[in-house]
């Protein structure tokens, strides 16, 4: 292109930018139209190309720069404290706890963080304070005030940005793709980072990670189901099994905490859990009388039973009658109903429906811990109307399916 | 906050062109949705203090004009979003490093998006260099319709990849953030005089690219 065209083109491309018509700027420049034009159209052409941002990805992208300008405020350089020099941790520290009890390596252990030389010593020096609560409420406070300290040692550790190895728990106060929010703590996370049970706003996450100049990258998270205040209760045998009714390993309690990530929200019998970790429920046969009947649970000579959707309950029952109860005993002490029948007519009690207990045990172990309201209403509802217990069977089935699906999670023991 | 207006993109072209009229009077809508100069530097003081609320508006500010710039170097909707979103985040390394812009963070921005742009492409593009010239020089027919039939996003797109660096960056800035050559002139620290040189040649070159009927 020689400098005259291009001085036209700079004027052509000039009068376009300025909304005048292709042909009209050619008309112009006659002699170099023919030369003009693809280039004109080419330019013209161009804005087309343009793409609009969606709302969605701004506002993304927004909340991602934020939490990050938010982690860069607690990672901004700060002057640190020198520590005393590094001794072996752990096992020695905790030998060292009684020797200098009660001296100043124990309060300057106060402000060690991990990663620190005391850092062993501020953790047993925590323990030995939990153990040795005099009441419930004292330690329960104490384990409050422990918690926060974790909470504030990451907090420390990236203010200096130092790298260390974090624990803590909190609340979920906002959640991103590639960063939450934990307790005020900007949780980063990667492909590596396991999360156990379902994310969600306001619940209780416990975070294990670690921090270093780029920030908190979470290793592990456990999210508490809405209604547990434990987490990760493990089940312990207590009993062996010697019913003629065994339940197949493979469908028993499992800590579901421990399936990271959770296969799907539909329990399946099949679902391969590891027997080891799994005790297996008992099968138990006992007679009484019904105290009380209330929604999922009903209390026989005094003892609680859940009942639930794959309850069999062959008559109508009331408060007062006596009634024979086949059961599991699960590992934690909890009695599900497998069938009920008034133990008076005398028809009950047969081990030849094998199979109609093996499919009680199987929805029994999904539904474990399920105080659901209205299993136990529609029971007692049906029972009222007597008569019609197949139809009644299929009911509750529907209805308690959908809440098996919600409470998945229920293990507390 | 200046209020980002939505246009339908058939409108855009046209909007175009009356604000490039009236850019060069000295006042576009363009002027304001971005930030003028003394706006600008006291939004970096504060950005250099991470606080909030400057960086929120620097974002909201700069995102779609971002976005588009990257959006018209990079076909993928998804990846255009997604390296925007990264100018963004190194814009707080720079200010975590101090290594912030100091006075003009509209080029400072934009220049970080070439920059992304690029190392997308070299991650990405390293292959099908060859092949371009190929096909795009096989096509045989009346330079109009070479022209409308190759002016799809994605062969004007690799055509972009045979401009020097330069050009590219004043084509995108250009009709892909929609930039007036006042504004053009102002993020990149030179003359309009030495975009508008700058740009005829780009589009020229491009033309050529795209159309091997243009004669040089």
């Amino acid at each position: 292109m020689d400098a005259q065209l291009e001085m036209k083109l700079i004027e052509c491309l000039d009068a376009l930018a300025q909304g005048e018509s292709l042909e009209r700027i050619l008309a112009r420049h006659p002699q170099e139209a023919a030369q003009l034009r693809p280039l004109l159209e080419t330019a013209a052409s161009l804005p087309a190309m343009r793409r609009e941002p969606s709302e969605a990805a701004k506002t993304q992208s927004r909340r991602k720069f934020m939490a990050q300008a938010d982690l860069l405020r607690r990672t901004a350089p700060r002057k640190t404290m020198g520590f005393l020099p590094r001794f072996a941790t752990g096992f020695i520290a905790a030998a060292v706890v009684a020797a200098v009890l009660g001296t100043g390596a124990v309060a300057a252990s106060g402000l060690a963080l991990p990663g620190d030389p005391l850092y062993g010593l501020k953790r047993t020096v925590e323990d030995v304070r939990l153990q040795s609560a005099g009441s419930p409420t004292q330690r329960e406070e104490l384990q409050r005030e422990f918690e926060q300290r974790r909470v504030e040692e990451a907090n420390e550790l990236l203010d200096a940005g130092r790298e260390g190895e974090v624990e803590f728990s909190g609340t979920i106060e906002s959640m991103q793709p590639d960063a939450w929010i934990v307790s005020g703590l900007v949780v980063q996370l990667d492909v590596n980072t396991q999360i156990a049970g379902t994310p969600q706003i306001d619940r209780l996450a416990e975070v294990r990670g670690v921090t270093g100049p780029g920030g908190l990258r979470a290793t592990f998270i456990s999210i508490e189901s809405a209604d547990e205040s434990e987490i990760t209760p493990t089940p312990e045998a207590t009993e062996t099994p010697q019913a003629t009714q065994t339940p197949e390993p493979a469908k028993t309690v499992a800590p579901e905490t421990t399936t990271i990530p959770q296969p799907t929200t539909t329990p399946r019998p099949t679902a391969a859990q590891p027997p080891t970790t799994a005790p297996e429920p008992v099968g138990v046969e006992f007679t009484g009388s019904v105290n009380a009947l209330n929604a999922g649970m009903w209390t026989i000579d005094g003892t609680s039973v859940i009942v639930n959707s794959s309850t069999e309950i062959r008559d109508t029952i009331s408060v007062g009658q006596r009634v024979k109860v086949k059961a599991l005993r699960l590992a934690d002490g909890r009695i599900v109903a497998t069938r009920i029948e008034l133990s008076d007519d005398g028809g009950g009690g047969n081990n030849s429906n094998s199979d109609d207990n093996q499919n009680s045990n199987e929805n029994q172990n999904n539904n474990d811990g399920n105080s659901n309201d209205d299993n136990g209403n529609s029971n007692s509802n049906d029972n009222d109307n007597g008569g019609n217990s197949n139809s009644n069977d299929n009911d509750n089935g529907g209805n308690s399916n959908s809440n098996d699906n919600d409470n998945s999670n229920n293990n507390g023991s | 906050m200046p209020a980002i207006e939505r246009v339908p993109t058939s409108a855009i072209i046209d909007q175009n062109r009356s604000r490039g009229a009236i850019g060069y009077a000295g006042i576009t809508s363009f002027e304001a949705r971005m930030l003028t100069v003394q706006d600008e530097l006291t939004l970096l003081a504060r950005a250099r203090q991470l606080d909030p609320e400057a960086l929120a508006r620097i974002h909201d500010t700069y995102y779609t004009s971002i976005f588009r710039y990257v959006s018209f170097r990079v076909g993928d909707h998804a990846t255009a979003e997604d390296l925007t979103s990264e100018v963004f985040t190194r814009l707080l390394t720079a200010l975590r490093d101090k290594n912030a812009p100091q006075n003009t963070l509209r080029g400072w921005l934009y220049g970080v998006a070439a920059r992304v742009v690029s190392d997308h492409h070299r991650k990405a593009y390293r292959a099908p260099q060859v092949e371009l010239d190929e096909e795009l020089v096989s096509a045989d027919h009346d330079p109009a319709d070479i022209v409308d039939r190759k002016m799809t996003q994605e062969n004007v797109q690799r055509a972009l990849q045979s401009l020097t660096e330069e050009q590219r960056h004043v084509l995108s800035l250009r009709f892909g953030s929609d930039m007036p050559i006042q504004d053009v002139a102002r993020t990149l620290g030179k003359s309009e005089g030495a975009v508008k040189q700058l740009q005829a040649r780009a589009v020229a070159a491009l033309a050529r690219k795209l159309s091997p009927k243009v004669v040089d």
